[in-house]
């Protein structure tokens, strides 16, 4: 039987790792957990950064860059992040780009 | 430094079972273990101890208790440890069978380990040795020096005298309380001659409870505006700390959510180099304090682990080691985004702590310090860059991360990520969504 699949669900950070503070690799593996038991049930997985008040480079590396590497080509189709800031913006990419190149 | 190790472990797998067995908390079972050594001294022979606590007048667990404690302090095989109790008459009937079932939990906890024996003679009179920290002056800058006189301690001191003056700065405290700790000395220091307030420093800033217990919760100290020396360990969360610090600063300093959220980052990736880059057997210390008059927050982590050096030895790190001449070429080194992180893929370490702090703390006009093995630097902003003044001392084994931040100025961690860098031609543009 084929599994259903959603078109997309988005995930509050701040729900999801029940603190506003998003700083250590422990919470970053923990979220990274979570989403990856949801992703083959969604077709996009929207991460929502929007009431998020810290957020730190080993965090950000343990989800989204590990999240990248785990998930490979289908990473930019399946996932997508709102991010209101464009200083972590800045640093979701240079960390997840980081990490791409090693 | 394996067999120490050991010999800790040792203990502490026995301090579990004693307090398991005997219902005692960690604070009775240190207060038993301390009258033994203040009745015989630290190494002193069985005979004495055995003499010392018969004529005690406490039930006779308590004494088996804290001899038992001694004993394999002192590197006793249980056929010793159990010859030495009946001879000693310190063992009841009605503890034998208690004793022999601890005996036996404690045998197979250790299987594998070698419990060794003292170094010196257990007739000979303890080595001691005196710290002698009177003429420190306080700040960052008293930190090599107290390295240093760390290093002349007779390595095979078995208690140790410390004497302080009361411009003792918080990050010393630390740096003694890790070096006791990684000495196992813990129960065999005496602070000497201190005057009346730095009595009561000591006391405020929890030096005695932070040595003796493996777990204890921080305590913010409303008079100091400080933060005790609080063990760093696996049982105590990154956020619990990073959050207590900032909730007392922002108790006492009109803080905007922005820096509020920087100092979380910066103290989180303090403390995550301790728990992930150190690999350290021993619990690391941080201490922070707030001077409300200078307005500056001082924060300091230490600990007892592989050290820097050996952090870039460990991976394979993004520059060439071998050009590096010293122990102050690693620490400025460290500082660098990703030089200790290349080729490791699997692993959590990717090298942001030390540049995120450096940076920040540059950018808010503050100072850094950063000890390892046989250097310390401090770096400081000038004239729009990050220079670093060098020192030379004894050796330490370890890190100590150590800042001064000036609360009169920002935090501004958002111009430290927008200058990270990006790959060349590395884009993701679709990731992000309104």
């Amino acid at each position: 039987m084929k599994k259903m699949t959603y078109s997309s669900t988005k995930l509050d950070l701040l729900e999801l790792a029940g603190t506003a503070s998003l700083l250590t690799r422990d919470q970053g593996k923990s979220i990274r957990e979570k989403v990856e038991m949801l992703i083959s049930d969604y077709e996009i997985v929207v991460l929502d950064l929007t009431n998020i008040e810290a957020l730190s480079p080993s965090f950000t590396d343990e989800l989204f860059a590990i999240l990248r590497g785990n998930l490979g080509d289908s990473f930019s189709i399946k996932i997508k992040i709102v991010c209101p800031k464009v200083t972590w913006r800045r640093l979701i990419h240079s960390v997840m780009a980081h990490r791409k190149s090693i | 430094m394996k067999e120490k190790q050991k010999q800790k472990q040792s203990i502490a797998t026995l301090a579990d079972l004693l307090m398991q067995t005997f219902q005692l908390d960690p604070g009775s079972l240190e207060l038993l273990i301390d009258d033994s050594y203040e009745a015989a001294g630290i190494w002193g022979p069985t005979k004495v101890i055995l003499e010392a606590l018969s004529k005690r007048k406490a039930a006779s667990d308590v004494n088996l208790l804290a001899f038992l404690a001694r004993v394999v302090n002192g590197g006793a095989t249980r056929r010793k440890l159990e010859r030495s109790l009946k001879k000693g008459g310190l063992c009841p009937v009605s503890g034998r069978g208690k004793l022999r079932e601890l005996l036996d939990r404690h045998d197979s906890s250790l299987k594998s380990e070698v419990v060794t024996k003292p170094t010196k003679s257990p007739s000979a009179t303890p080595i001691h040795d005196i710290l002698d920290l009177k003429d420190l002056s306080g700040g960052l800058g008293e930190i090599p020096k107290v390295i240093d006189r760390l290093g002349r301690v007779n390595k095979a001191a078995q208690t140790v005298d410390i004497e302080l003056n009361s411009f003792t700065y918080a990050a010393t405290l630390a740096i003694i309380a890790e070096w006791l700790l990684a000495n196992g000395l813990t129960n065999a220091y005496n602070f000497c001659n201190l005057e009346d307030d730095m009595q009561r420093y000591l006391g405020r800033m929890q030096f005695d409870d932070a040595l003796r217990q493996s777990k204890i919760l921080i305590k913010p100290d409303e008079e100091d505006w400080a933060i005790g020396l609080t063990r760093i360990n696996k049982d105590l969360s990154t956020e619990q700390v990073s959050s207590k610090i900032v909730d007392i600063i922002s108790t006492f300093v009109a803080t905007d959510k922005n820096d509020e959220s920087a100092l979380s980052v910066l103290i989180s990736e303090m403390i995550e180099n301790v728990h992930r880059h150190a690999k350290t057997p021993v619990d690391g210390y941080a201490v922070a304090q707030l001077y409300p008059e200078k307005l500056k927050l001082a924060i300091t982590l230490v600990d007892a682990g592989i050290g820097v050096r050996g952090s870039f030895e460990e991976g394979t790190p993004s520059v060439e080691i071998d050009k590096l001449n010293d122990d102050a070429d690693f620490l400025i080194e460290s500082t660098n985004l990703y030089s200790t992180s290349k080729n490791q893929k699997n692993s959590g370490h990717t090298g942001y702590g030390l540049y995120i702090l450096s940076e920040l703390v540059a950018k808010n006009r503050g100072t850094f310090l950063l000890t390892s093995g046989t250097a310390t630097i401090i770096g400081y902003q000038k004239r729009d860059k990050v220079t670093f003044d060098r020192y030379t001392h004894s050796k330490w084994n370890g890190t100590i991360i150590s800042i001064i931040l000036d609360l009169n100025n920002s935090l501004p961690i958002n111009e430290v990520y927008a200058g990270m860098p990006l790959m060349p031609g590395y884009e993701e543009d679709d990731l992000f969504v309104d």
